[in-house]
């Protein structure tokens, strides 16, 4: 009965979504108050439904098919709670939820919300049904929640990367409203501030949740998910500093204004991608490939009634319309280069579903492609991104600026080489594109901190307050390039197999495997290697527990890292096969795979950065 | 030609050399670095007339593991050995590392590698990250 009461709620609010459309085109004279009301409760429908689903979660009714597909008996209650966004159906109703925080807020946006919503709801309704019933042979258990997704990092990581995703929707909707555009900027800029964030954080946690938990110790892969989030990212860090010229001078507006289309367009499009099935990826979870054709098609008419609006769009012109500044240009060339890294991850996305679907061949296109062409849009990239702090204030003469700026230059190349020496002398090896990184790191870093030091030393403390999101994020952003660069290049890895009591050396580190264990839990079983580490450089002991876990009810294998890190250097270790002897446990072997990564949580670090310095940001705007 | 069309026409084919060099360095890139997917017939089918192709590029080769074929050197267990089969031919796979969770006999897997020779290949990784009922679109009939 419950099953059929949350479905009758989404039907509720579709029916009511259709009226807050149909209504104002059916009597002119319709009261705004009554719109509001439909809203409301086409919203409260929606939270009712989610509630609904969420309860018959946690009480395992197994009746429901899309409960009994991701959930088990045994699962611990925050999992069984988390199953539901663990596949499609549940996920789509997460974002729907998700949306109606900013619908809430933006109410008499025009209606370009209730279309989105009448739109998504349809889609849940017709293609993706979490109610749908199971009415013969109800299962006594579920099967279970992809063991993969039993973990910390993904009990956060969908609602926080949707959080930004329906920002950019909230956003691209009021955007439509195109007659009041420049009247909702500043909604815009704070939304879009916010949103932005959460995507960077949802980024982040998601890069370091492959890290530990697909066992291959990589951070990025380049898979076509990856590059779903990326590119709605890459534009909304384009949108998030054009925004700040737009809201300065009423210059660029147009340009802002596609990029909210296409962001919106590719976060759809990003769920086409990785549930149409089309593509072979890490993260497909589940796929279906009617439910791509309708987001296809969604994605096309975003695309279509954004160009259409677009076309009317019409901006006052003003006098100062063609004055750049120096930070105006700077943020211009920005946005330009991140769209530009954004069309070279799209091409690279999509080249293989384009042959594949004109059955020309089947193809990948390897992470080689995206590493030779983005980085060198990224080192100019970053380049500009260290000089941006000499321009925040206005110039007195371009004399100073050019003395200035070579000054820096000469400092950063020195303190850089300095570095590099010392990078040799601790690693036996150094390489071009470590120097290159290493300067680009410092040289962010000396400018920021001549900038925040010549400002603290005149006193402009609100000045520098005024910029401290700016500092933060930029700090962030070298952060992240210096663990990238770092762990990349200087990554020690060996695979080794182990009998009991056997050694190997990788760095300082001596691996012993002491023993082996069977460990067995509600929902899995698992055999534990005992590896003693000896670190010969500080001579200390410890112990580290990879595990191979097996989960009966989904017949899947987990490898479970074990990991000893700290901010400098990551230890990390997963286990391949383990074979025992069922006699003796004291008999067997496993193979083994030692990774030793330094600086790789420094990539994470400057994603929190970021995410630290959007909601300073946010709570700026608020204030203002 | 006045001075300003002068300068107006060295921008913009210098604008459009430009973009065309960019495009023509990502469509090379693009090119350098796509993996060709392969079945074990289509690779035998086409060895004669595309040997070069095959020999010496990089590609991955998809297929389900025969049963019954898997061999582990029991000395050092990293090295491995099965084949992979389309249900029309089968090719021998090489491979030294650690075995994906996913890999199972009677289960799709793709390999990314070389041909050794007609009937060898080469792994130097196994992609078996998906969930355990994935096939590659082209072995979806089998």
């Amino acid at each position: 009965m419950l099953q059929e009461i949350g479905l009758f709620f989404l039907i509720l609010s579709s029916v009511f979504a259709f009226l807050q459309i149909t209504l104002p085109y059916v009597n002119k004279n319709v009261n705004r108050v009554l719109i509001n009301k439909l809203i409301n409760v086409q919203i409260l429908g929606i939270v009712f439904s989610f509630c609904i689903l969420s309860y018959l979660f946690v009480t395992s009714d197994f009746s429901v098919l899309y409960v009994a597909k991701n959930s088990n008996l045994n699962l611990d209650f925050i999992y069984k709670l988390c199953a539901l966004w663990g596949a499609h159906e549940g996920s789509i109703l997460l974002w729907l939820l998700l949306l109606q925080i900013w619908f809430f807020i933006a109410k008499d946006k025009g209606y370009s919300f209730s279309v989105v919503n009448f739109v998504l709801l349809q889609y849940i309704i017709w293609f993706s049904n979490p109610f749908a019933r199971i009415f013969m042979n109800i299962p006594e258990n579920g099967l279970d929640l992809n063991p993969l997704l039993q973990d910390l990092g993904f009990v956060i990581h969908p609602p926080l990367l949707y959080l930004g995703y329906v920002g950019y929707a909230a956003i691209f909707c009021i955007a439509l409203n195109h007659k009041n555009f420049i009247k909702n900027l500043e909604l815009i800029q704070k939304i879009n501030i916010i949103s932005w964030g959460f995507l960077t954080l949802g980024i982040t946690i998601g890069s370091f949740w492959a890290y530990y938990e697909l066992g291959w110790g990589g951070f990025w892969y380049w898979d076509p998910v990856e590059n779903a989030s990326f590119m709605p990212w890459l534009l909304g860090t384009a949108l998030t500093h054009n925004l700040i010229i737009n809201r300065r001078k009423n210059i660029l507006i147009k340009s802002s204004y596609l990029l909210i289309i296409y962001s919106f367009a590719l976060s759809v499009f990003g769920t086409f991608l990785v549930r149409s099935g089309v593509l072979n990826s890490v993260h497909a979870f589940a796929s279906d490939p009617k439910r791509g054709l309708y987001l296809l098609a969604v994605t096309l008419l975003i695309v279509a009634i954004g160009y259409v609006k677009f076309f009317k769009l019409t901006i006052a012109s003003k006098k100062d319309k063609l004055k750049l500044s120096v930070k105006d240009i700077l943020l211009v060339l920005n946005s330009l280069l991140l769209t530009i890294s954004a069309s070279i991850v799209l091409l690279g996305t999509l080249y293989p579903l384009i042959l594949e679907v004109f059955e020309i061949s089947s193809i990948t296109v390897g992470p080689g492609y995206f590493n030779t062409v983005l980085i060198p849009i990224f080192i100019p990239l970053l380049i500009l991104l260290g000089i941006s702090p000499n321009f925040n204030k206005a110039i007195k003469s371009k004399k100073d600026i050019y003395k200035k700026i070579s000054l820096l230059f000469a400092t950063s190349f020195l303190i850089s080489i300095f570095i590099n020496i010392l990078i040799y002398k601790i690693f036996d090896e150094i390489y071009l594109s470590i120097f290159i990184a290493t300067f680009a790191f410092i040289w962010i870093l000396v400018n920021l901190f001549y900038d925040i030091v010549i400002n603290l030393i005149n006193k402009k403390y609100s000045f520098v307050l005024k910029y401290l999101s700016f500092y933060i994020a930029h700090l962030g952003v070298a952060i992240t390039l210096l663990g990238i660069a770092m762990s990349t290049m200087y990554v020690e890895s060996t695979d080794v197999m182990l009998k009991i009591g056997d050694k190997t050396n990788l760095g300082n580190y001596e691996f012993i495997l002491d023993k082996i264990m069977r460990v067995s839990k509600s929902n899995y079983l698992s055999k534990v290697a005992y590896i003693k580490v000896h670190d010969k450089k500080h001579d200390i002991n410890f112990a580290m527990y990879p595990e191979k876990r097996f989960y009966p009810n989904s017949q899947m294998l987990l490898t479970e890292v074990a990991l000893k890190g700290s901010i400098l250097k990551d230890i990390y270790l997963a286990l391949g096969e383990v074979v025992t002897d069922p006699k003796n446990m004291n008999i067997g072997h496993i193979t083994l795979r030692v990774k030793i990564m330094p600086f790789i949580r420094f990539i994470w670090l400057g994603g929190v950065f970021i995410f630290i310095a959007a909601l300073i940001s946010f709570v700026r705007l608020r204030k203002s | 030609m006045s001075k300003l069309q002068t300068k107006r026409l060295i921008l913009t084919l210098s604008i459009i050399i430009s973009i065309a060099i960019g495009i023509g360095i990502l469509l090379y890139t693009l090119k350098q670095n796509i993996n060709l997917f392969y079945t074990p017939s289509e690779v035998l089918n086409n060895f004669e007339e595309n040997h070069s192709n095959i020999l010496t590029k990089n590609i991955r080769l998809g297929g389900i593991v025969v049963p019954g074929s898997v061999k582990t050197n029991k000395q050092a267990s990293l090295n491995h050995e099965f084949s992979v089969t389309d249900n029309k031919y089968n090719i021998k796979v090489v491979y030294t590392g650690i075995l994906p969770d996913l890999f199972k006999e009677d289960k799709a897997i793709v390999a990314e590698g070389k041909m050794q020779d007609k009937h060898t290949f080469i792994a130097q990784t196994l992609l078996a990250k998906h969930d355990e009922n994935y096939k590659p679109p082209k072995l979806k009939n089998i």
